[in-house]
């Protein structure tokens, strides 16, 4: 039979086969193999590895898993700061004893509906307010520059302040 | 090592010998990097591809029951991880990377019946059909591509295709007999 009197899915598939002579480089055998065992080799000799040098190698290796653990950094980081600079807003008022003001007037308040009411417990709200602000559990409010963090500061000042109060005159 | 059995090699691989899986990376690396090659028609994607292909199943070996032949095991991972890697790079834009022709191409008969001056085509190259007809393939979908090339290209029976894609061979032969309709259209050039 002529070439050209061969049915076409006969010539398709000789015209396919032609793809089998595409050949890689040279060498390209040995190579590949040698990448597959040395790449296997190199996860072995790992895994024998302490966790910490694995869990750096991986960081290395995976950029997503790198990103995503500096968006962690960030994220706490970013927390930290905003939580930080929110107790510090927060401070003053708890300092200076306004939440036991607020905590003695809420007493109060649950306890009567109108003046008439607190007038006939027989105290007013300002003298409420002198009592809580006299009272033992205030304590000033001391910036120590030295520390990045309010809420540290803040515990800092209360330290150093119960520690100066035990020095001898 | 090389006269030892398959189901040997994979035992002793199993438990780690790296040896054993170097004699079996010899073996099959050649055949599933020429499918991995032919489906992505990029030398440096099947190269990669196939790296991970083995590494995958030497990691997977322990949950190898030898239920199938390590070669047509291996052969799933590598045509599993082919197709994903071609679903993701459809997204992208792609360049082909193709290897040359062996120099043997030139004393193919069937060569000559397309290239040589009774065609009307005597004009084209080899490069140029080596091009064309990997365009061709490339417009296949990834399942029509990998019958064809398991089957016109690599000379694999109906039945190890379908071993291979997890099929009957009623499906596998209308795979081709679709695939190669589709290639005749696309080559039509060529072939009248």
């Amino acid at each position: 039979m002529n070439d050209s009197q061969q049915p076409a899915s006969s010539r398709i598939e000789k015209l396919i086969a032609l793809k089998r002579y595409e050949c890689p480089p040279p060498g390209h055998a040995e190579l590949l193999t040698s990448k597959i065992i040395s790449r296997l080799e190199a996860e072995q000799m790992r895994a024998r590895e302490p966790w910490y040098r694995r869990w750096m190698h991986a960081l290395d290796l995976n950029p997503i898993l790198t990103t995503a653990y500096g968006g962690v950094v960030m994220a706490l980081m970013w927390l930290g700061w905003h939580y930080g600079e929110h107790f510090e807003a927060e401070a003053p008022a708890k300092v200076f004893g306004n939440a036991g003001l607020q905590m003695g007037s809420l007493g109060l308040m649950g306890s009567m509906s109108s003046d008439e009411d607190a007038s006939s417990l027989g105290i007013t709200l300002e003298q409420a307010f002198q009592s809580v602000q006299t009272s033992s559990s205030v304590q000033p409010r001391v910036h120590i520059p030295g520390s990045p963090v309010p809420w540290l500061r803040e515990s800092m000042a209360a330290r150093t302040l119960s520690h100066a109060d035990f020095q001898p005159y | 090592m090389s006269e030892l059995e398959d189901a040997v090699l994979v035992r002793s691989s199993q438990e780690g010998d790296l040896r054993a899986f170097d004699e079996l990376v010899r073996r099959y690396q050649q055949r599933v990097y020429a499918t991995v090659y032919h489906m992505t028609s990029n030398h440096e994607d099947a190269d990669d591809l196939t790296q991970e292909s083995f590494i995958k199943a030497f990691k997977a070996l322990k949950r190898f029951k030898g239920d199938s032949s390590f070669y047509t095991w291996v052969y799933r991972i590598a045509v599993n991880r082919t197709i994903n890697f071609l679903k993701q790079r459809n997204r992208r834009s792609f360049h082909m990377s193709l290897n040359d022709m062996d120099m043997q191409v030139e004393k193919d008969a069937d060569l000559l019946m397309f290239i040589s001056d009774k065609t009307p085509r005597r004009d084209i190259r080899l490069n140029e059909l080596q091009e064309k007809l990997n365009e061709a393939l490339m417009k296949l979908s990834e399942t029509h591509r990998l019958t064809v090339t398991l089957h016109d290209i690599q000379g694999m029976s109906h039945e190890e295709i379908g071993k291979i894609m997890d099929c009957n061979t009623g499906t596998v032969r209308s795979r081709l007999f679709y695939a190669r309709q589709q290639l005749q259209a696309y080559l039509s050039e060529y072939l009248n």
